[in-house]
């Protein structure tokens, strides 16, 4: 029977293309094709963790919710996390599993609920029905915080979600909302006043008709916090949500602040509440035994009154309704039901509790949420370990040097100021980042050309400059002298170094203070350069119930410092409160510019100013106005210092903006940090993209360009440091290149790396940021995506000689093809076993090397120049030597093949003879035994690939010696040369006993088929064996 | 579905649901998204959940180009596999043969020398 094989039926429909006149917009992916963003940590002190989620009933897997750095989820008990919400907000709130289907439902309300001056921002609630691949909008976009999810036990579509709402101002989108259909639609179910949230829901876990609502009133400005007021109350509905009363039996009169809440799970009846009262006595644990109808007050110490605002959240252990947690700076566990509580021993975990989660079956294992990532416990938090591969550090500042690979250093929230390398031996590990830090770390600048680096803590308490070869520092801050008024720093208080003078270092209080010796003596070269409102500098009363005066809220404060890199008389400043300062004459006049500025509001905090390198009159400035509930995005650029300005944003960015930085080269090249991303413009700001490719929905808090790299770094406050290795194809996207079928990308010559990687160990728990590519790169553009005919890649040397293929990419705009400047391995002889040293692939010379493509009937040619490494010891002459000897290995392992080659054919057709007639075996015979004889003293012809190896013959130690000699940095040793000699040797004298063996027995068979009229065996040429 | 962006091109994007399979002992549904590019309606890539190994959850991507005429129909002569956001590899077709005569015993399995 025969079959027939049927393809499938494509029907084409050729289109011509549209019309040539209008310019050509590339946004988005195509934009940015292949190039790809690098996430390397650090997870070493990792990031702010807001809130743990469990499983019901399978203990390996968890959900960690971070600050900044999105939704990680674990499958192995907490071991590892990885992120799966990378797409959308990273700012979470709370995530719960739905328990009527926990492998797959998961919900997450975004928005950080720990409301400190830094928290960001979420959009919504979010479900997946894949646990957690993918992911659905469930609306609630105008929440901005989603304090709780709790799910029905028996109906997953039925839900009760807290929302606390906008942070910095008034919002009719809080309460409590309820869903029957699985967030298709909602239904607000309590509301007190546009300033009172809902910071917990809690349903009763043995009655879900039972709820507790937790009304918080608080507001946050740039300059102040309040907690508490008379609308905070605490609230219980028994029947699902359609009625609630308060239940305050027990509790403090007067105004309340933050509620923690939480129902015992085996014992509904008791329940704890921590309440910020007015008075410090009332403060404190209250314990009700009888379902909330009335309270008693337990306990008010430190661990259960400290900052509600940041730690209200108690958990109660799922077997023991007397063991109960409590969130704080450092957490505490009580035993016995409230009356007293221990805090978790100080140095254990990263102080900043904001969570705990109970193991389900095992409840001395225990997790916590951090201000330092999520933490595990073995024995009920008497010791902790971290969890090592969250990279949700959450970074303030990053700037870079020069060093080679280069640096990058930056500071963090909580957890002090670091630096490390954009590249190391096997990846970026833990051990590769150093501390220069302490406390909250914000600005980190390394002193353009002495071993120093410039770091601090919050609002300039300590400026400290590090002596990284003494490994030693001095405090640097300004400090006020004879008629100053109290210098007011911002919590992140600016410095900037010179492009022009190397120790002249600066910083901004309201004043901008300058120095010419590295810290040690200053100068104020300003006026107060802020609006000094002194309504706006009340710290010390800031806070609401609970008086807070971190630093965290000072204003009227400089915030950034921008010196021209063009012209050093040339100053700029920005102020939290929206000035936007200039000097020309080195700072003895100031010029207040931000009247000129269009459709800015007023006293909007000025967040970073980019004094260009393309024009002395030239600059941005991004504003926040987020801290005025205003999130809207605003860039402007000047050319003029500022007698004009020009808004450069547009309706494509999303989120309210804090950076900007320029190319060096292309003036139309910008890059734009925002609270939910990266955004890019080509065209000088009148189209923005966003930049997606591995690059999560993180808020970009301060942006670098490595200038000799062309590398972008980006600080994110939430997924660490990010870079995207070598932008500059983006500054050749002109309109010229763009209407071409194809462009290649001018590129700078590569340097063949000659570090071999195994210098790195962790052991696979912990975070290894990737390295960038050490391959040579081919980039060009494609107007269209290649879809239709051939398409190949080609590399020639400058003699036209073909080494290898690669494989195009064939996306519409830019495509990166890497090259590891290897050509293909040798053709191995053919034996019983592999030989491993055949695997190596022999690296080409430096030189120029031809690149061509072929796409359909076109042809397209590029050179790419690859160089070796000018720190390697090697002179030229070595070089070639090395080449040389590595080329001879590389053909005597081919020319072995073919004789192995030639002696197997010999082999088959004389067995063919003698298997004829016993005339035939007679004379086949011996010239089988004698090249059998050959060939194993050539190859392996016995053993197996593994622990079964036979005794190595020529072929094997030919390949060690090739791989060995091909894959050293070194020039070929005196002890190589010599086993080469011996090599060489035994390969002359296999090839000679061929010849002799092919004259003496090979003859006798070949005139034995003359006379019997028998065609000899066909023996391919050395080239058709090697090309076939 | 809607349309989407697959290699910087606009195509549209179909929804195929073939029988459920069942996959270490739990039935699941078997969808395969195609992406047809919307100037030339052929196919340039398609997506589909990996149920098991090592990559269980992750979304595999193949994509499809250089497409050439073959006895008046088009086909593509290059297919790249792998997991989406991650590399791929390629697979080169160098001739394709419409309807070929094969006989049975090509699918025979070959017998130890």
């Amino acid at each position: 029977m025969m079959r027939k094989i049927l393809f499938a039926v494509v029907a084409v429909c050729l289109c011509a293309s549209a019309s040539a006149q209008e310019p050509i917009v590339l946004k988005g992916k195509e934009l940015f094709g292949d190039m790809q963003a690098r996430q390397i940590g650090p997870a070493v002190m990792s990031g702010r963790i807001i809130d743990l989620e469990g499983h019901p009933t399978n203990n390996r897997i968890l959900y960690a919710g971070a600050a900044g750095g999105g939704v990680w989820k674990s499958v192995n008990g907490g071991a590892t996390f990885n992120p799966i919400f990378d797409d959308y907000p990273q700012s979470i709130g709370s995530i719960a599993v739905d328990p009527t289907n926990p492998d797959e439902v998961v919900w997450v309300g975004t928005g950080e609920i720990w409301t400190r001056n830094s928290v960001s921002i979420g959009e919504g609630i979010y479900r997946s029905i894949d646990g957690g691949v993918t992911w659905q909008d469930k609306g609630l976009k105008d929440s901005e915080r989603i304090s709780s999810i709790e799910i029905h036990p028996e109906d997953g579509n039925t839900l009760y979600v807290g929302v606390l709402g906008a942070l910095w101002g008034d919002s009719d989108a809080r309460g409590v909302y309820k869903t029957t259909d699985g967030g298709e639609t909602w239904q607000k179910i309590l509301y007190v006043n546009p300033s009172t949230g809902c910071s917990d829901v809690i349903m009763d876990p043995n009655d879900p008709n039972t709820l507790y609502a937790a009304m918080w009133e608080f507001r946050r400005t740039g300059w102040s916090f309040s907690s508490g007021g008379p609308n905070s109350a605490l609230y219980k509905s028994t029947d699902g949500g359609a009625s609630w009363s308060k239940i305050h039996n027990g509790f403090p009169e007067g105004d309340l602040g933050r509620f923690a809440v939480a129902v015992a799970p085996g014992n509904s009846s008791v329940i704890y509440a921590a309440v910020e009262a007015e008075n410090d006595e009332d403060k404190g644990l209250y314990r009700s035994n009888d379902s909330g109808a009335s309270w008693e007050q337990l306990n008010k110490d430190f661990g259960l009154v400290v900052r509600p605002f940041y730690f209200s959240r108690l958990v109660v252990d799922p077997k023991d309704e007397n063991v109960v947690l409590k969130a704080g700076l450092f957490g505490s566990m009580s035993r016995d039901g409230g009356k007293t509580f221990r805090d978790f021993p100080p140095g254990g975990m990263h102080p900043d509790i904001h969570d705990f989660l109970f193991d389900i079956n095992d409840p001395d294992r225990l997790y916590a949420a951090t201000d330092g990532g999520v933490y595990r416990s073995w024995d009920k938090g008497t010791t902790w370990d971290i969890v090592a591969n969250m990279p949700v550090s959450q970074f303030y500042h990053i700037s870079v040097d020069d060093a080679e690979p280069y640096n990058v250093y930056g500071g963090l929230q909580d957890n002090g100021s670091w630096y490390g390398p954009s590249a190391s031996p096997g990846g970026i590990e833990a051990r590769d980042w150093e501390s220069i830090g302490m406390g909250d770390g914000f600005r980190v600048l390394k002193h353009p050309t002495k071993p120093y680096v410039y770091s601090e803590m919050q609002g300039a308490q300590s400026v400290w400059r590090i002596d990284l070869e003494r490994k030693n520092f001095k405090t640097i801050q300004p400090l006020p002298v004879k008629g100053d008024p109290k210098l007011r720093f911002n919590w992140n208080a600016p410095m900037a170094v010179s492009a022009h003078q190397p120790d002249r270092f600066y910083m901004g209080s309201q004043f901008l203070h300058k120095s010419e010796d590295m810290g040690d003596s200053w100068v104020k070269i300003s006026p107060d350069l802020t609006t000094n409102d002194p309504s706006k500098q009340d710290q010390a009363s800031s806070g609401g119930l609970s008086t807070d005066n971190s630093g965290a809220e000072n204003h009227t404060t400089i915030f950034t410092i921008a010196e021209s890199p063009l012209n050093e008389q040339i100053i700029w400043v920005g102020t939290d409160d929206g000035n936007v300062q200039v000097t020309r004459d080195g700072g003895k006049n100031w010029t207040n510019t931000v009247a000129n500025i269009p459709g800015l509001p007023a006293n909007t905090w000025c967040y970073h100013i980019e004094a260009s390198v393309h024009g002395e009159g030239t600059a941005y400035a991004v504003f926040d106005g987020h801290t005025q509930n205003d999130m809207n995005t605003y860039v402007y650029k000047t050319t003029d210092y500022g007698q004009s300005w020009v808004s450069i944003a547009t309706a494509d960015i999303a989120g309210f903006a804090r950076n900007i930085q320029e190319d060096y080269v292309s003036e139309d090249l910008l890059f734009l940090g925002t609270e939910f991303g990266l955004y890019v413009t080509i065209d000088g700001g009148a189209n923005w993209s966003k930049f997606t490719n591995n690059m999560p929905a993180t808020a970009v808090h301060f942006i670098e360009l490595q200038k000799r790299t062309n590398d972008l770094v980006m600080g994110t406050h939430g997924r660490g440091v990010i870079i995207i290795d070598d932008i500059s194809p983006l500054r050749e996207l002109t309109q010229e290149v763009l209407v071409k079928d194809v462009h290649f990308f001018a590129s700078q010559p590569t340097v063949m790396s000659e570090q071999s990687d195994f210098f790195g160990f962790t052991n696979g728990l912990q975070y290894v940021g990737p390295n960038p590519t050490t391959d040579a790169k081919i980039t060009y553009y494609l107007k269209k995506r290649h879809t239709f005919g051939k398409m190949t890649m080609d590399i020639y040397d400058q003699q036209g000689n073909h080494l290898i293929d690669l494989s195009p990419g064939k996306s519409k705009g830019i495509n990166t093809v890497t090259w590891n400047y290897q050509v293909r391995q040798p053709k191995v002889a053919k034996g019983k076993t592999f030989t491993f040293g055949g695997f190596t692939s022999p690296r080409v010379p430096a030189g120029k090397y031809k690149v061509v493509m072929t796409k359909g009937k076109d042809t397209y040619e590029h050179e790419i120049e690859l160089r070796y490494d000018p720190g390697s010891p090697l002179t030229m002459a070595e070089r070639a030597e090395k080449n040389r000897i590595t080329v001879k290995l590389y053909d005597m392992t081919e020319q072995l093949a073919y004789l192995v080659y030639q002696i197997d054919t010999e082999i088959e057709n004389a067995e063919t003879i003698a298997a004829q007639d016993a005339a035939g075996k007679k004379v086949a015979q011996p010239y089988i035994d004698e090249l059998t004889r050959l060939k194993e003293s050539l190859v392996i012809t016995t053993g197996d690939n593994y622990v079964g190896s036979a005794e190595p013959q020529l072929r094997e130690k030919l390949a060690d010696l090739f791989s060995k000699v091909a894959a050293s940095f070194d020039k070929p040793s005196p002890a190589e040369m010599e086993n080469l000699e011996l090599i060489e040797e035994g390969f002359v004298t296999g090839k000679n006993k061929f010849g002799t063996i092919k004259s003496k027995e090979g003859a006798k068979l070949e005139k034995y088929l003359n006379k019997n009229g028998i065609e000899p065996a066909k023996i391919k040429s050395m080239d058709e064996f090697i090309g076939g | 579905m809607g349309t989407e962006t697959i290699e910087g091109t606009e195509t549209y994007k179909l929804k195929l649901t073939r029988e459920p399979i069942t996959v270490d002992g739990v039935e699941k549904a078997d969808i395969t998204y195609y992406f047809f590019d919307m100037d030339s309606f052929v196919p340039i890539a398609q997506e589909r959940e990996i149920f098991q190994g090592p990559q269980k959850g992750a979304i595999g991507v193949s994509t499809l180009s250089d497409y050439d005429e073959v006895d008046g129909l088009y086909f593509p002569f290059s297919l790249t596999q792998g997991i989406k956001g991650a590399g791929s590899q390629p697979i080169i077709i160098d001739s394709i043969e419409l309807n070929p005569e094969v006989s049975n015993s090509d699918f025979a399995f070959p017998t130890e020398n």
